[in-house]
């Protein structure tokens, strides 16, 4: 018989359970209350001025005028990109199109040219194109490729026996494309469209070069004139509102409802669909997408590089923008990656309705176009820390906010690799909590955290706005030497800057479409 | 003419053949069951006739209009074939209602009444026609999946392996329902399943495959007891197979002097098989008919209601039998018993 009449009684206190726990929720909750800075303070500043003054700023000509601009932008663009995007997926993934794999690789390789050198390669070609169309045109060549990564992704990964089940029940070919394929197309095409939306409210460079208003480059060009003025507030108010707009037609139209693949098993392989005597004709859309969206690009850059000769490499000037990039990136991307730490871990490790909330902030935050944060960035510096004013803390909390989903993606994706029951083995060993923590998923979650700082550290590279406004006096990044240059009409001098941003971007578009391709197994 | 005719059909992926010339006929209003191991070409059989995949050569005929010849096809969504696959494959993205009249041409209020008449058909409460599929049990879907393939009143319905993905009861319980579905409808149903008890089971006609051949097809029960070779006598359940002496319509085995059935009654060496419940085990000689062989326990396995026993022979061990007895007969390890044969021994030819 046993008894517990002889055991020891414990002597140490029970350690309280899950008490890491609580302190990475302040941290997480800390660095949301940063993030949502840029949005506070719009609001804060409306407030501020009071309604009469506001609406005397708001409602007027001028603002009716960028708000007519954006609204047209933003109608036309992101259906012909939708458009384009899913009919170059469907030829790539579905379709018996010649040589599929290479244009497939060539439909995502536009990401790695900067939307501003978009547009100075279109006005290096023909240089009287400006306004709308311009707009319109080299937006959908610059950002399609934003919607063709998540839709070829999901046409993969569908599951053809659905097809064939629709096609048993009556469809024609087109009709299972309409009533079956393209409803289970919802949300990339949504998730696209935001993003690319979001990029068309918050893009500055490529629409000045062409001369074409939106709300950003008014803000930007308030500030610079008049610095801090109330009216760049409530210019920066409006754009904030269509941002809520945008993500809220978003929400409405996803609703709930996940598409869940029902059945089990491995789906079979989709059945590729014979164009028939249409395969060498359909090579021809891909062809002018690539035309434009690298051709033009590939073309200008030669053309300057050339005519340039040796004298536009200024390699004293090039070099010190260079290191300075680069520490900017490397320092900006470490940071963005160290505050998407507390809330990756607590997604994987202690999912709840809080960790979901704080996640949702943060997305929130980086959806916010970057002249937003930098204006409140530059207020609140200025008015409560002034030592921080143009310092290279305020650059890097502005690129934390504007970055962080892209670490946050990746950190989450190598934590939930690591099974949890590692860290409970090494606790079974003998370890602390925090030594089990860091000689297992720290060490096992280590690539996916050089790939978040991979990634934030080159959308930081490729980041003028915010980085022009609130960059410490003598700082001259790539992008914002290659800005100067062009302002200047210098073109062939700033073809250099523009070749090292696509080459230093080549890395990280080949990541994303390494990683689409990985998701769908194939 | 049969109502479903299949000549010579033949399909290859690649170097591999997964029908290697098939014959098959269907008749109106019955149920055929294609049983076969994983990879003998059964689901490929069904892709072709429902029209997914075209095929290389052979015919195949249904009600009188050719669906394939040749390698020129009909394509699927001119077949009005039903076809209810193994995980019910219905549209995420639709509800329940939007499922079953996904394939119906008629007007908004004939296509509601007719989904709320199929639930109830298929057993399911009408209240479920707003659900999402995600939201229900793996043998609703497949109900909701046969009420959707049923909606367009298809001429054949095509079941694969329709109820693999359900638990033991459930299964039973789901292939009875729509079983009695089909028949009331009196729709020809063509299943296919590796499931041997499930085939015997459901089917009219069973049709056996192996590597992409047809192998034998007929009622389950005389492809059961009188199966073409040792491999499809072993496929369809437990097999003695006994190496035998042929005269005078008796096989001499080690099982004694046993009828064989009229099939292949030829005189010399032969192959005989024997279904366990054909052996009759007694404990002791009294109770065991005349002639009785004699045998020993070296192996047995509860099952409840039934025990497996393993018998080997005492005047030849390396004879091995695994019959089933019931389980109050309580037979102990090394225990001497009796065999008896009943019926008749199948001869393969």
């Amino acid at each position: 018989m046993t008894s517990f009449a002889d055991s020891k009684p414990l002597s140490l206190p029970l350690p309280r359970f899950r008490s890491g726990t609580r302190g990475t929720f302040v941290l997480a909750i800390v660095i949301a209350f940063l993030a949502l800075l840029p949005l506070g303070f719009v609001f804060w500043a409306t407030a501020v001025t009071g309604w009469e003054a506001a609406s005397q700023l708001i409602f007027r000509p001028r603002v009716g005028e960028l708000m007519t601009n954006t609204l047209l932008l933003v109608l036309f663009t992101v259906p012909l990109a939708t458009l384009l995007a899913t009919a170059l997926a469907w030829l790539t993934e579905r379709s018996d199109l010649p040589f599929a794999r290479i244009w497939s690789a060539l439909c995502v390789a536009p990401l790695a040219i900067p939307a501003f050198v978009h547009s100075y390669a279109w006005i290096g070609m023909w240089p009287g194109f400006h306004g709308l169309p311009a707009g319109i045109a080299i937006s959908v060549t610059a950002y399609f490729p934003f919607l063709y990564l998540p839709i070829s992704a999901t046409l993969r990964l569908l599951d053809p026996a659905l097809e064939d089940q629709a096609a048993s029940l009556g469809l024609s070919d087109t009709a299972v494309f309409r009533r079956v394929v393209l409803p289970q197309l919802r949300l990339p095409i949504l998730g696209g469209g935001l993003l690319v939306g979001l990029h068309l409210l918050a893009e500055y460079g490529l629409y000045a070069m062409i001369r074409f208003d939106t709300f950003t480059t008014a803000i930007v060009d308030q500030f610079q004139s008049t610095y801090n003025g109330v009216a760049a507030n409530m210019l920066a108010l409006v754009l904030v509102l269509c941002c809520l707009v945008l993500l809220g037609f978003d929400a409405g139209l996803r609703g709930s409802r996940r598409y869940a693949r029902i059945g089990s098993g491995v789906a079979r392989r989709p059945r590729k669909i014979s164009l028939g005597r249409w395969r060498y004709v359909s090579v021809l859309l891909p062809l002018a997408a690539i035309a434009f969206a690298l051709g033009v690009p590939a073309i200008t850059l030669s053309h300057w590089l050339i005519a340039g000769g040796a004298e536009i490499w200024r390699m004293d000037e090039i070099g010190l923008a260079l290191s300075q990039t680069l520490v900017i990136c490397v320092v900006g991307g470490i940071a963005t990656t160290l505050a998407a730490l507390p809330i990756a871990w607590l997604s994987v490790r202690r999912p709840s309705r809080k960790s979901r909330i704080i996640e949702g902030c943060y997305y929130l935050a980086s959806s916010m176009p970057g002249v937003v944060v930098a204006l409140a960035l530059v207020t609140v510096t200025v008015r409560v820390a002034l030592p921080l004013y143009q310092t290279v803390a305020t650059i890097v909390i502005a690129y934390v906010i504007m970055f962080l989903p892209r670490a946050l993606v990746s950190l989450r994706a190598s934590i939930a690799q690591v099974p949890a029951e590692l860290e409970q083995a090494a606790a079974s060993l003998g370890r602390s909590p925090v030594n089990a923590l860091w000689s297992t998923t720290v060490r096992l979650a280590a690539p996916g955290a050089a790939a978040a700082v991979a990634l934030s550290s080159l959308g930081i590279m490729n980041e003028l706005t915010a980085t022009q406004m609130l960059a410490p006096n003598g700082t001259r990044t790539l992008a914002m030497a290659f800005w100067a240059l062009t302002s200047e009409i210098d073109y062939a001098g700033a073809a250099p800057y523009a070749l090292l941003m696509v080459l230093f971007s080549l890395p990280m578009t080949a990541l994303l479409h390494h990683q689409s391709k990985k998701i769908s197994g194939r | 003419m049969s109502f479903v005719d299949i000549q010579a059909l033949r399909k290859r992926f690649g170097p591999v053949a997964a029908l290697d010339g098939v014959d098959l006929t269907v008749e109106r209003g019955s149920r055929t069951v294609v049983v076969g191991p994983s990879g003998c070409g059964k689901t490929t059989l069904l892709r072709l006739i429902a029209g997914f995949e075209a095929p290389d050569a052979g015919r195949i005929v249904i009600g009188g209009d050719t669906m394939a010849e040749g390698v020129t096809a009909m394509p699927a969504h001119k077949r009005n074939i039903g076809i209810v696959a193994q995980d019910g494959c219905l549209f995420p993205h639709l509800t329940v209602a939007g499922n079953i009249v996904f394939g119906m041409t008629e007007e908004q209020s004939v296509r509601r009444a007719r989904a709320a008449e199929l639930m109830e058909m298929v057993g399911l409460e009408r209240s479920m026609l707003s659900r999402r599929p995600d939201e229900l049990s793996g043998g609703q879907q497949q109900r909701v999946a046969l009420a959707r393939a049923l909606a367009r009143k298809p001429r054949l319905m095509l079941l694969d392996e329709p109820f693999s993905a359900l638990d033991t009861g459930l299964r039973a319980a789901t292939r009875k329902a729509v079983g009695d579905v089909l028949k009331a409808e009196g729709i020809a149903t063509l299943l296919v399943t590796h499931d041997q008890s499930e085939a015997l089971g459901f089917a009219d006609q069973l049709a056996v495959m192996r590597s992409g051949r047809l192998v034998q097809s007929g009622r389950p029960r005389d492809v059961y007891s009188r199966p073409a070779d040792p491999a499809t006598a072993a496929f369809l359940g437990e097999a003695v197979i006994l190496r035998a002496e042929l005269k005078d319509g008796h096989a001499h085995c080690v099982l004694g002097h046993l009828p064989v059935s009229a099939y292949g009654s030829s005189a010399g060496q032969g192959m005989i098989m024997l279904r366990p419940e054909q052996i009759n085990v007694a404990e002791q000689e009294s109770t065991a008919s005349e002639g009785a062989i004699r045998g020993r326990v070296v192996e047995t396995g509860f099952r409840g209601s039934t025990c497996d026993v393993r018998i080997v022979l005492r005047d030849d061990e390396n004879v091995v039998l695994n019959v089933e007895v019931a389980s109050s007969m309580d037979l102990a390890l090394g225990q001497e018993i009796y065999l008896n044969v009943t019926g008749e021994a199948h001869v393969f030819g």
